[in-house]
């Protein structure tokens, strides 16, 4: 009777042990646990876009006493009209570390520009990893050449199956895994346009320039010099003429022309509108000489931009001479080239008339010429 | 001498009906305080009285007849709600009723995602187990009392069933209480570009037009650029902005408006972008990261490098923001009439 007392007694106290203590059931295997955070960013949005991607992803303590060799990626199934194509060859599948986000660690156990994936596998690419740390995010980006291409433009619960993870290839033991989203837009791109409107100006210092002396057979007598300041925006450069009213220095009062060029001896004319540079000679020996000419010097040429020249028709080096202007038509007198955009911040040139007489020049005090000068940006 | 018969008397009538017993049985406990006036309790203790045998089938399907000892000593059958409370992908909260169960009882949760063919078990650590230990019975307040908890590392776009079952010292196991279900969705991520001067939703191609610049003025277009972002990411998200050609470049030119970060209205020259808005119909919050969160004519290079313009830091539904972009040029500034930038957005989100 003791006994059987004693038997029940253990049999309700191992049943109740039993309902306590469930034996270990098999259930749904679950994901291993999730990175801390991850994301995969792809180089672009739109679709059926050759893209590349950033993978990033900062494990958990779950990486302590595994030493992870793979990281995979597991691109999704857009189920849109197109699906992303993976490229198959694993060679393709170069990493890099452009653009990584600030603080991120580059993927270790990869080298930027020549690692590639040791595996492509219908979705999954399967990339070589060194050791993981928690707590640390590892990025690595994804060359965008012949690898992954997206699919076609539909909302996000349409593109499933993506996930990431590492792993110890061993096992294989899944350390961290995060499953993440993808979208694909019918276009990630914006176009800026903009119109930078053509300009030029060039502004005289003066509008009378005179003689410094009163002309003289002895010697070449100059003007004191007018600036021309040309800025513009012309990729191009610019471009100077001038042209003179009377051809030379006229006298209403002596009715007389001192004629645009040099007559030496007078009246044996030896320039014409086009010639190169001369210069002017006294008159002196008996030989009696008249000439008036126009000198182009370069003041300024300013810093980057084009570079500033003077025709060779005004283009003085002697500091007694220059060129003969044309009373018909606007005679380019000096321009500004160069690699576009060959602009000018400035440049400056000055316009000095020269002139001497002979011993037979009609006296007159109001000996004139007017000058025109006109300038063109070279859009 | 018939007071000691009588006092003789009654021990020996006790004494001979205090055990009621067979040949091979015992009875250890019966009936007390059924009828009279006798009462079964005082201020600490009681006596749990057994209600008999039962007739007939002890259960149905959805109820059962609790009887006998073992049953009295059983702590009472919680209930348990699953729940999916903000488009979680991997987490979904519970949240235990402990039926009057006093506070120092445990609870064990078990889950399953067929329908308990296969069962797996809520760990302390509130992550999922293929065994149940007694560490993961928990107390109604470690289980997040009336707030709940959350069950992490859950596969996406999965439905899960729990119960739960209590339990207060040794031999009180409670049955499963009835099971509840809710379902992880996938995770998400919501991106889209209109162009407009305002809040308005445009399709592709995105074309921003400056029009003609005029020469040292801070201009900026009509349209500005919006963008959405969606994400049930547990990390939020992020807009990223590149720019192909770094400012504006004319290939007639051979110049480019250079792009950089700084005070247009002090430059000479430049180009980039300002961020004007970033808001939210819930979560994130979403917001602008330097330096396009600036005022003024101060804006933010748009380079080559792909750099975060907005960012949300936690899911957000309904993100929404918007930028602009400013451009200046000098005299000098080469005249084209095809100054051009292409930008590109991108967005990620983190889970």
């Amino acid at each position: 009777m003791q006994n059987r007392k004693l038997h029940i007694t253990l049999a309700a106290i191992a049943a109740i042990m039993a309902d306590l203590f469930v034996p270990a059931l098999v259930g749904t295997a679950l994901a291993a646990p999730q990175f801390t955070q991850a994301f995969v960013r792809p180089d672009r949005h739109k679709e059926l876009t050759a893209t590349g991607a950033t993978v990033c992803a900062t494990p958990t303590a779950a990486t302590t006493g595994q030493t992870e060799d793979q990281v995979v990626v597991i691109f999704p199934t857009d189920g849109g009209a197109t699906d992303f194509v993976v490229n198959a060859t694993a060679a393709n599948w170069v990493v890099n570390n452009t653009d990584l986000p600030a603080g991120s660690t580059f993927w270790p156990g990869m080298t930027s520009g020549t690692t590639t994936a040791s595996n492509v596998s219908g979705k999954t690419v399967t990339f070589p990893s060194g050791d993981l740390s928690a707590a640390t995010q590892y990025c690595f980006h994804i060359v965008g050449t012949n690898t992954l291409t997206n699919g076609s433009a539909t909302t996000s619960i349409n593109i499933t199956g993506a996930t990431l993870y590492s792993r110890v290839s061993g096992g294989p033991t899944i350390v961290n895994q995060t499953n993440w989203a993808y979208t694909v837009t019918t276009d990630d791109s914006i176009v800026i346009s903009a119109v930078v409107p053509p300009n030029f100006t060039i502004a005289l210092s003066a509008y009378v320039d005179a003689f410094t002396t009163n002309l003289d057979p002895a010697g070449i007598v100059s003007t004191t010099g007018v600036d021309a300041t040309i800025t513009t925006n012309a990729v191009g450069g610019w471009i100077a003429w001038a042209k003179d009213q009377y051809g030379g220095l006229y006298s209403a009062a002596a009715n007389y022309t001192i004629a645009s060029g040099l007559m030496n001896p007078y009246p044996t004319q030896l320039y014409a509108v086009g010639d190169p540079a001369f210069d002017l000679v006294a008159s002196a020996g008996g030989v009696g000489r008249e000439g008036y000419v126009m000198d182009v010097d370069i003041d300024t040429d300013a810093a980057s931009g084009c570079t500033v020249a003077i025709d060779a028709a005004y283009n003085s080096a002697s500091g007694n001479g220059g060129g003969v202007l044309s009373s018909t038509s606007f005679r380019p007198i000096a321009g500004c080239t160069g690699t576009a955009p060959a602009t000018s911040d400035g440049d400056i040139i000055t316009l000095i008339e020269r002139a001497v007489i002979r011993g037979g020049t009609p006296a007159g005090s109001d000996y004139t010429d007017v000058i025109t000068v006109v300038g063109a940006g070279n859009f | 001498m018939a007071s000691i018969t009588t006092w003789l008397g009654l021990p020996l009538v006790l004494l001979l009906s205090a055990l009621p017993a067979s040949n091979n049985y015992e009875l250890g406990s019966y009936g007390f305080g059924t009828g009279g006036t006798s009462n079964s309790s005082s201020s600490n203790y009681r006596i749990n009285g057994a209600a008999g045998e039962v007739a007939g089938s002890q259960n149905s399907t959805n109820y059962k007849a609790g009887a006998g000892v073992n049953y009295e000593q059983q702590a009472n059958v919680p209930i348990i709600t699953i729940s999916n409370d903000d488009n979680w992908y991997n987490k979904l909260k519970i949240i235990i009723d402990a039926q009057n169960n006093p506070s120092d009882a445990v609870f064990a949760v078990a889950i399953s995602t067929d329908g308990f063919t296969t069962t797996q078990y809520v760990k302390s650590d509130l992550t999922i187990g293929s065994t149940l230990a007694l560490t993961d019975y928990q107390t109604y307040a470690a289980w997040g009392g009336a707030t709940g908890v959350m069950v992490r590392g859950l596969a996406r776009s999965t439905v899960y069933s729990v119960k739960a079952r209590a339990m207060r010292g040794d031999f009180t196991e409670s049955a499963w209480g009835p099971t509840s279900s809710a379902s992880t969705v996938d995770p998400t991520l919501v991106f889209d570009i209109d162009v407009a001067p305002t809040d308005t939703s445009t399709s592709s191609p995105y074309v921003v037009d400056f029009g003609s610049l005029p020469v040292s003025t801070v201009s900026q277009p009509a349209d500005q650029v919006w963008v959405s972002l969606s994400t049930n990411g547990e990390s939020g998200g992020k807009v990223y902005l590149s720019g192909q050609n770094a400012g504006l470049r004319s290939t007639l030119a051979s110049y480019t408006i250079a792009s950089q970060t700084g005070d247009l209205s002090a430059l000479a020259e430049g180009f980039g972008a300002q961020g004007q808005s970033a808001t939210q119909g819930s979560g994130g919050p979403l917001s602008l990261v330097a330096p396009y969160n600036s005022a003024g004519a101060l804006v933010g290079v748009t380079d080559t490098v792909i750099r975060e313009m907005f960012t949300a830091p936690a899911p957000v539904t309904s993100g929404r923001g918007s930028f602009t972009l400013k451009a200046k040029t000098q005299p000098l500034t080469p005249s084209g009439g095809d100054y051009a930038e292409l930008l590109q957005a991108i967005a990620s989100a983190s889970f």
